[in-house]
């Protein structure tokens, strides 16, 4: 089953393409995430997909509507987060659930979905005392107030402390096993790999990789990954000649090495280091992440 | 019906929860009422002080002082007969030293009554009573002539004997007079429900769509004309609560009495609360930032305040400020509400406050649908 299918979808302001030719399938039942950096494309793709904003090029069908022709029907299916979550300031949890309640044809009990999102405690709260998660989690349960097939969820975590955010890890977690879709974009690496079904990665408006988390890993990187950074410094060349090493990059001045053969690597970079009395600063030994993927593809850091 | 309900009730509480809000719409123009009521009203009406030089040693030139002085020094004893005089005080002394004074601005008139008066009167000769009147003071001279001739011929008459054959009875066609409390509650009620249009419309209209509440109401089935209704018909209520403070004050503390018809009255105050709200939601729809919003605000709010006839009569203003005046829908809602309220003489006709009304708010309504924008980006 596909809970949605954008095709081709372009949308230009002015000279800046933010989103460049988009396409993809969504299941039913997955939480579905969309991977990138700030700018990337990642709200106004989501948001065209929404039905907000009418893309330049492309179509769109959530459910099987097609949202461009039809937005009205879409938004009562579905539940949407903002980025932005601000609201009536003065209106208690409470009170903003039970308004967004009426704007829907069909709607949860108010107390369920606090309950779903664990705001019981901060029911009678008005909006703008909550904390950042809190105001987040309120963002979701208005979001899913209209028991919505799919949810969309555009950087629910951002800014949040990590206790806020496996908090709202957890809601989501919940939500998928209630069968729900989870469309979510985050710039989080972690979260990605460890919410998502399967993923886009976007960068520039274009999708540069798809896939669940372990198959882009295991498809991008055969290898462990050697972490370090060198004081003197030794030469790209040199680490790059090392036995085994497939790749490097170097970012910040700290080194990553991909080794398809990690004990031979590690003794000849030891024995390098030995030799020309260069101390190796933070050396670690890992597995490759959805970082190290991005990393490869882009020659940056998601983080910026 | 559901979704009306509890957006404006939302509506409700964001304005009942806001102190600053509250204090705008309810306690400011109660403290501005009041104020004001108290300065006007302790004051009264004008209080002429009179200088009387009796030169002439006859009886009938005393008579006739006496007259003069016969007249009330103190209000008169029906507060709803107040004339727009609060009383006359009289002072004898010379008549040069009287002068001084009036050119001082101490006294407000001097009457002589001249040497011989008495004797030129009993010989069947015509005299006359001089009255000074400083005539740069507008409101008291033209009185004075009046009241004045009108002692002059009364006590001629007894002299001579002659009956008053023709009398003149004149009888206010306004809300008994108007002193200044009933001008300005008037006035105030039109600067609410102007400042109801701007800072409670517009500017509440222009953070929620810079910080994005009016995107996430998007995000929802929410149709957008209920969105509109619900907002406007909390404004609408907003108008009734300050006309029945504003009204309220004025019948209740300051003796202020509506002469028109109270559904005529709240037709119009309707009227140009939809025209203000309408001129707010334009100004939202033009105004990209917080910022560039609260400035327009005041830039509209300022002028129209103290041109359009609230605080002064537009009468009053220079010449070359009418075509301004004309322009501005403020004027022609002080002028209408006024007219009904107090039965104040007309500026513009109400055929054509009403059409001008009108066409603000169909025009702004329009504008305002061409140009709203309910997403920042």
């Amino acid at each position: 089953m596909t809970a949605i299918e954008a095709v081709n979808l372009v949308k230009t302001y002015g000279s800046l393409h933010a989103v460049d030719g988009i396409s993809l399938t969504v299941n039913t039942g997955e939480v579905f995430g969309m991977l990138g950096p700030n700018g990337a494309g990642k709200s106004t793709t989501t948001e065209m997909i929404e039905g907000l904003r009418t893309p330049d090029q492309g179509t769109v069908k959530v459910l099987g509507i097609d949202v461009v022709k039809n937005p009205e029907a879409v938004k009562q299916k579905v539940g949407i987060q903002l980025q932005t979550t601000a609201l009536y300031q003065k209106l208690t949890v409470r009170e903003l659930i039970r308004l967004f309640a009426s704007f829907f044809d069909h709607s949860l009990p108010v107390s369920e979905v606090i309950d779903l999102v664990n705001l019981q405690e901060k029911a009678d709260t008005r909006s703008k005392d909550l904390s950042g998660g809190q105001r987040q989690r309120l963002a979701v349960a208005l979001a899913l107030i209209n028991d919505p097939e799919i949810v969309f969820l555009d950087e629910p975590t951002t800014g949040l402390d990590p206790q806020a955010r496996r908090s709202l890890w957890d809601v989501i977690t919940h939500l998928q096993q209630r069968g729900k879709t989870v469309f979510l974009t985050t710039h989080y690496m972690e979260e990605a790999e460890r919410l998502c079904d399967r993923l886009v990665i976007v960068d520039h408006g274009k999708i540069i990789a798809e896939g669940a988390p372990h198959e882009l890993i295991r498809h991008n990187f055969q290898q462990n990954a050697l972490e370090f950074a060198t004081n003197p410094a030794i030469s790209d060349e040199q680490l790059a000649a090392l036995p085994f090493v497939d790749s490097l990059t170097n970012e910040d001045g700290i080194t990553t090495l991909y080794s398809s053969g990690i004990s031979r690597t590690t003794n000849a970079l030891m024995a390098l280091a030995e030799e020309r009395n260069t101390e190796l600063k933070g050396f670690a030994i890992r597995t490759a992440t959805l970082e190290d993927v991005f990393l490869k593809l882009t020659g940056r850091r998601i983080r910026d | 019906m559901n979704t009306f309900k509890e957006l404006y009730l939302a509506n409700w509480r964001e304005f009942a929860r806001d102190r600053t809000a509250l204090f705008f719409t309810v306690a400011f123009p109660v403290i501005f009422i009041l104020l004001f009521g108290f300065i006007f009203s302790s004051g009264g009406g004008v209080s002429a002080d009179i200088g009387l030089a009796v030169q002439d040693n006859g009886p009938i030139g005393e008579q006739l002082a006496k007259q003069f002085e016969a007249l009330p020094d103190t209000p008169a004893a029906n507060p709803d007969d107040k004339g727009p005089f609060e009383g006359f005080k009289f002072e004898r002394g010379e008549a040069a030293a009287l002068e001084q004074k009036l050119k001082d601005g101490d006294i407000n008139a001097v009457i002589v009554i001249p040497a011989g008066f008495s004797d030129a009167v009993s010989q069947g000769q015509p005299a006359s009573v001089e009255l000074q009147v400083d005539q740069s003071s507008q409101t008291v001279a033209p009185i004075l002539q009046g009241v004045v001739g009108n002692i002059v011929d009364q006590t001629d008459r007894a002299l001579t004997n002659s009956p008053q054959l023709m009398h003149m009875e004149v009888r206010s066609v306004l809300a008994d007079s108007i002193n200044g409390i009933d001008f300005l509650i008037p006035g105030i009620l039109a600067m609410s429900i102007m400042q109801l249009g701007l800072f409670a419309t517009a500017q509440p209209l222009i953070s929620m769509r810079t910080e994005g509440v009016l995107k996430r109401l998007g995000a929802t089935p929410l149709p957008r004309t209920i969105l509109l209704m619900s907002y406007i018909a909390m404004r609408v209520t907003i108008a009734v609560i300050q006309t029945g403070i504003i009204v309220g004050l004025g019948v209740l503390v300051f003796n202020v009495s509506v002469v028109g018809n109270w559904f005529a009255l709240a037709g119009w105050i309707l009227l140009s609360t939809l025209m203000f709200i309408s001129i707010g939601f334009f100004v939202a729809a033009i105004s990209k930032t917080q910022e560039g919003g609260t400035a327009l605000v005041n830039l509209i709010n300022f002028p129209m305040l103290f041109l359009s006839g609230v605080f002064f009569p537009v009468d009053s203003m220079p010449d070359f400020l009418k075509p301004i005046i004309a322009a501005f829908p403020l004027t022609y809602t002080a002028d209408s509400i006024r007219q009904v309220m107090i039965g104040s003489p007309p500026i513009h006709s109400q055929m054509i406050n009403l059409l001008v009304q009108l066409a603000w708010l169909l025009a702004m309504s329009v504008l305002a649908v061409r140009f709203f924008k309910w997403d920042a980006r």
